[in-house]
């Protein structure tokens, strides 16, 4: 049955793109459109025809996708989801003790809200090390785009990229003389980074359940 | 007849999968047969909607699937009844037959 085994190699393939499907939902599929196929067959249809009925009754790969996506687990989208919260907030939260201000937010005395210790830190003035932390909230940004499309190596590399920054952000609880000195913005912002970096670790553990397409001769 | 709603398929789904695992297990062609021969075609359940529906009561802990080598040589995917899945049967028998207690009752009084 060459024909039956290209064709179901090709609507394998096309629901492997969906990106949604495990290796073993496509093998229960493929299953089921052999038995359906089989069926079809057994009741006189020609295999060609029986081909095409088995694909239909099994219904588009988009649809498919959309009736097993409804199981798909979303906890890594929670993680993420509370990661840019957390992140947002801290932006207007007291973040630092730094008697310097750019502009004047009056949140009590040398109190710097999280906009500013950004950028402060982005023009030099806690050092290198302050120019690199203020560099990943770009990182950080980078994660709002599109998560849900990348492929597991692009979420893994996401997620190095988040780990490597709440790693960086947290030198600052040894570069302060007191831990009283960082404020409450401080430890929503750099906890915003774990939340983002937690749910990418479990979106890439459900992407390699997924399938892939295999290449097709 | 009119096909039975498709609230009413997605309502029944649940006991009409576990009462035919209750009966052994099966895999999901197999049910989907099962359910058009018991239903005599009035419910329409599509296999996008089966399978989906299979991997959430076995994420709840009702069934338990495991693949075997079928007869074709291939691996096929069965399931089976769990201890919490029979129990969920015996709630879900409790309060199917009390709705069709009710509106049996219902219906014999308005034709007397």
């Amino acid at each position: 049955m060459p024909e039956l085994d290209a064709a179901i190699r090709t609507w394998r393939n096309d629901l492997a793109r969906q990106d949604t499907l495990t290796r073993d939902d496509l093998d229960e599929l493929e299953d089921h459109f052999r038995a359906t196929y089989h069926e079809l067959v057994e009741t006189g249809i020609v295999p060609e025809q029986a081909i095409i009925l088995a694909r239909r009754a099994l219904g588009e790969p988009q649809e498919l996708a959309t009736e097993f996506q409804k199981n798909d687990d979303p906890w890594w989208r929670r993680f993420v989801r509370l990661g840019w919260v957390m992140f947002a907030v801290s932006w207007a939260l007291p973040v630092h003790t730094w008697g310097i201000t750019i502009f004047d937010i009056n949140l009590g005395e040398g109190v710097v809200p999280g906009v500013q210790a950004f950028l402060l830190a982005l023009m030099g003035e806690a050092g290198v090390i302050g120019v690199l932390s203020a560099l990943t909230n770009v990182a950080m940004l980078l994660t709002c785009w599109k998560p849900a499309a990348r492929g597991r190596r692009g979420i893994l590399r996401l997620t190095a990229l988040i780990m490597g920054a709440a790693l960086l952000n947290g030198s600052w609880l040894f570069q302060v003389d007191s831990l009283n000195e960082l404020l409450v913005g401080y430890y929503v912002w750099w906890a915003s980074f774990g939340a983002v970096a937690s749910g990418l670790v479990l979106r890439a553990r459900a992407l390699s359940q997924r399938a892939t397409p295999a290449v097709v001769q | 007849m009119e096909p039975v709603s498709k609230e009413l398929v997605a309502a029944s789904s649940r006991p009409m999968v576990l009462s035919i695992l209750a009966g052994g297990e099966s895999y999901g062609y197999e049910i989907l047969q099962k359910v058009a021969l018991l239903s005599n075609g009035q419910l329409a359940w599509s296999e996008g909607m089966l399978y989906p529906m299979l991997h959430r009561l076995e994420q709840d802990g009702l069934i338990a699937a495991r693949w075997r080598t079928a007869q074709s040589g291939r691996r096929r995917k069965y399931y089976r009844l769990t201890g919490k899945g029979k129990r969920q049967l015996a709630q879900d028998r409790a309060s199917w037959l009390a709705v069709h207690d009710a509106l049996t009752q219902t219906w014999g009084l308005n034709h007397a």
